[in-house]
């Protein structure tokens, strides 16, 4: 485009005419015909679907890629924790995942089941005296047995129900959770590293923001906000993006939106692992403010 | 210490989602961006489909050509090199001049270019104050040109013309015709400066 194209338009602009009313539905009527709604262009990833067990295999692998760039000391935030620390964290999370796919036995607080981070508290504490390389190495031999068992799982097999702290779900659902996790901490751990973080593909980013979608009406049941029967639609933008129309309570349906938020894909993905807050994410809303900050807080629900 | 840049959740301006931000949504598949985009910039590209094939028929198709074209390739559209008016604006009248370029009925067409299209009478706008806004001042800009650089840019752009073409139907030779173009063009862009 150049400065003529833009002189030109003007010109045009001065010789509009409005079209008749029947061609509106003629265009809208083509453009479907050529790309649903809702279905992203190809170099967003639309079209393409991730495989939750192949996403969860290949994000764990890029963490521990990662682990091997640092020496064990560095502060990660939004905790404070040492990279040591993280690694004992992730080890603590990965045994209790274990148990709960009844892979061995490994013992909890079951009062604390329901706090991610609770949860593991303790074994955040005994890490900030071990060795890095040698947790590193207990973690991987952890990580590549939860890996192999669901790689060598089938589609059925990934649909059983598994409980995972607060979710009572399909396994398929905790792995995306679970690549959401672990991709938070790949994000924090490079910015401790001050290196960019691998990049997330879109497919992967797609299967993420659907998962952080489909939760926010529980997340706006733990957060005890009550949207009652309204709906909001969500258009993330840029790679692994999405259009969705998405009731606000548990098990109601769709009406018409109340809302429309428009955001960033990986910004949302920041959000609903809690590195972003409702308030801080670049958003535009259509509707009620009031209500688009509700969502987004039921949105910031996965743990990491 | 670090600054924390805060960009807080906002409401769409009251002249609705800008033109990129639009964009970005037709390209996840946002209908409604679709739609927002085609009542902003329809009765732009229709107007000009119309104007340059003399044409409603040929409009019409082309207005849709224009609009599925950006549903189905939002990432030609390139903010940092022009506006979304200038990109549909530039897609519009290229499948115009080549609706023209097919019509076999020359000889009605070059009677067309050398009436209406010069006419700045003829200009017709919209309803919509701030388009007419544009308009009157896009037509003070354009009646302000000296003639014979008017003509030529009216010429070559609502008529389709090649640079010979415009010479020919001027009867100048070609090198003229361009030069009243450029600097046709060049005035414009000074006047319209600031123009959104």
């Amino acid at each position: 485009m150049n400065n003529d194209d833009e002189v030109f338009a003007l010109l045009a602009s001065a010789a509009a005419v409005v079209p008749p009313d029947s061609l509106r539905a003629k265009v809208l009527d083509a453009a479907a015909d050529v790309r649903r709604a809702g279905e992203a262009i190809e170099s967003l990833g639309g079209g393409q679907s991730a495989h939750a067990a192949d996403a969860y295999v290949r994000t764990v692998a890029e963490f521990s890629a990662l682990l091997d760039a640092a020496r064990g000391d560095e502060i990660i935030e939004p905790y404070g924790w040492t990279a040591v620390q993280l690694v004992g964290h992730l080890l603590d999370v990965d045994r209790y995942f274990g148990r709960q796919l009844r892979l061995w036995e490994h013992a909890i607080d079951e009062s604390l089941e329901d706090d991610h981070l609770a949860m593991t508290q303790a074994a955040v504490q005994a890490a900030a005296g071990a060795d890095y390389a040698e947790l590193v190495t207990r973690w991987r031999a952890v990580a590549d047995q939860l890996g192999a068992h669901i790689g060598s799982l089938d589609a059925e097999q990934l649909r059983d129900r598994i409980k995972f702290h607060l979710l009572d779900t399909r396994l398929s659902t905790v792995l995306v959770v679970r690549v959401f996790e672990v991709w938070t901490h790949i994000e924090d751990l490079s910015r401790a590293l001050r290196r960019p973080p691998p990049g997330l593909d879109a497919a992967r980013l797609h299967l993420m923001t659907a998962t952080a979608v489909a939760a926010i009406p529980l997340g706006m049941l733990l957060a005890a906000i009550d949207a009652g029967q309204q709906t909001a639609r969500l258009v993330l933008t840029g790679p692994g993006g999405g259009v969705w129309t998405q009731p606000l309570r548990l098990g109601s349906q769709a009406t018409d939106p109340a809302v429309t938020i428009v955001a960033d894909a990986l910004e949302f993905c920041r959000l609903a692992a809690q590195r972003t807050r409702p308030d801080e994410l670049d958003a535009e809303v259509e509707g009620s403010i009031d209500l688009a900050i509700d969502v987004l807080r039921g949105a910031s629900v996965f743990a990491a | 210490m670090a600054m924390t840049m805060v960009r807080p959740v906002k409401a769409v301006s009251p002249t609705g989602p800008t033109d990129e931000s639009l964009v970005a949504r037709i390209a996840v598949g946002d209908e409604r961006a679709l739609q927002i985009v085609y009542g902003r910039y329809s009765p732009m590209v229709y107007g000009l489909a119309r104007r340059v094939t003399a044409s409603t028929a040929h409009a019409e198709e082309i207005t849709q050509e224009v609009f599925v074209y950006l549903w189905q390739n939002p990432d030609r559209f390139d903010a940092e090199r022009g506006t979304l008016r200038a990109f549909l604006g530039a897609l519009a009248h290229r499948r115009s001049v080549d609706e023209v370029r097919r019509n076999t009925r020359r000889a009605a067409r070059e009677e067309r270019v050398g009436g209406d299209v010069t006419n700045l009478d003829s200009f017709q706008v919209g309803d919509e104050i701030e388009r007419s806004q544009t308009a009157e001042r896009v037509r003070a800009a354009v009646a302000s040109l000296p003639e014979q650089q008017r003509e030529a840019v009216l010429l070559a752009y609502f008529g389709g013309l090649t640079f010979r073409q415009v010479a020919e139907h001027l009867a100048i030779p070609e090198g003229t015709a361009k030069s009243r173009l450029r600097l046709g063009l060049g005035k414009l862009a000074v006047l319209l400066e600031g123009l959104t």
